[in-house]
């Protein structure tokens, strides 16, 4: 009875390996994905900008326009990944799930944050929330960018968050820049191949169209 | 359920323009096709050029494009698209959907 119970642990724990494994080179899957969309992104726009330029318009001008007439990047990127089969609600559930049952939360909340510097990657943002206006600022016609810094959790989570460059404390948007932040969700950064805190910066932008 | 089927029909407009796009064998990267598409058909389809990502990567998965990355003109790492052998039999077969669709169309216009 002993040899067999031994005999099922063992297939018991490489089956649980086998499933680790594959959840992870799905992460890594995933993360090759996003990057190709982001570069994919990245040169369209490059490319319209470069144009309208040579059509005469100032740099400003050329970007804006740019962007206008790609439309949303975010839901072309959500596009891209439905497209592509990926979910990623469950992609973040397994990734806390993973983080959850190795007890790697708890010990990250006593653990250092890195920064980008250390040799760690990237956070990659999964979910982001709009940005709003404030109808004050809106009516203030206030335009910009708020700088803020945070870190990205093991969870995916940012905690942490500060405005290090600030455009408007009087109409609420570096208010609103923090708290659209803290509701993003984070492919977390990782090091040596397991997820850590990192300390990042981002922009978060208000143009009025 | 309208919006779905709106959603469709956009969709594959879509695929026909590309496909139609890509048919003489060239590879192009995305902005190119989508400058090719709102100069033959002289501005009137402008679309958002974004669209165009979420549709090619969709028939990337169907098997009517390849993409790889390369080099472009100016020497910037770019998605290069080209139609399949796949993909050429299913542009044939929306084309003469839509050819079918169209004299329909300008049939009821003319005597309705």
């Amino acid at each position: 009875v002993g040899a067999t119970r031994k005999g099922r642990d063992a297939r018991d724990e490489a089956r649980l390996i086998v499933a680790f494994l594959s959840r992870m080179s799905n992460v890594f899957r995933v993360r090759a994905l996003e990057r190709e969309f982001d570069d994919e992104v990245r040169f369209h726009i490059e490319q319209r900008v470069h144009e309208n330029v040579r059509l005469g318009m100032s740099a400003d001008d050329a970007e804006k326009d740019a962007y206008a007439r790609f439309g949303s990047v975010e839901q072309v990127k959500a596009g891209m990944r439905e497209a592509r089969g990926i979910r990623f609600a469950e992609l973040l559930v397994v990734l806390m799930a993973l983080t959850t049952v190795s007890g790697a939360m708890l010990v990250a909340r006593r653990s250092p944050v890195y920064e980008l510097t250390d040799g760690v990657t990237a956070p990659i943002p999964l979910t982001i929330a709009r940005a709003e206006y404030t109808p004050q600022a809106k009516h203030a016609k206030v335009n910009g960018a708020v700088r803020v810094r945070c870190v990205v959790r093991p969870n995916g989570h940012c905690t942490d968050v500060i405005v290090v460059r600030s455009l408007d404390t009087r109409f609420g948007l570096d208010a609103e820049a923090v708290r659209t932040v803290r509701e993003w969700r984070f492919h977390p950064g990782t090091r040596d191949g397991i997820p850590v805190s990192t300390r990042i910066d981002m922009e978060v932008r208000f143009a009025l169209r | 359920m309208g919006q779905r089927r709106r959603k469709d029909a956009l969709q594959g407009t879509l695929d026909l323009l590309v496909l139609r796009t890509l048919r003489r064998g060239e590879s192009m990267h995305g902005y190119a096709i989508a400058e090719r598409i709102q100069q033959t058909s002289a501005d009137t389809l402008r679309v958002e050029e974004g669209s165009l990502y979420p549709a090619l990567h969709r028939m990337e998965e169907a098997g009517w494009v390849k993409s790889e990355w390369s080099a472009s003109d100016n020497n910037r790492r770019a998605r290069y698209y080209r139609i399949t052998a796949q993909g050429r039999r299913h542009f044939a077969g929306i084309e003469s959907e839509w050819e079918q669709h169209v004299k329909a169309v300008t049939r009821v216009m003319r005597h309705a």
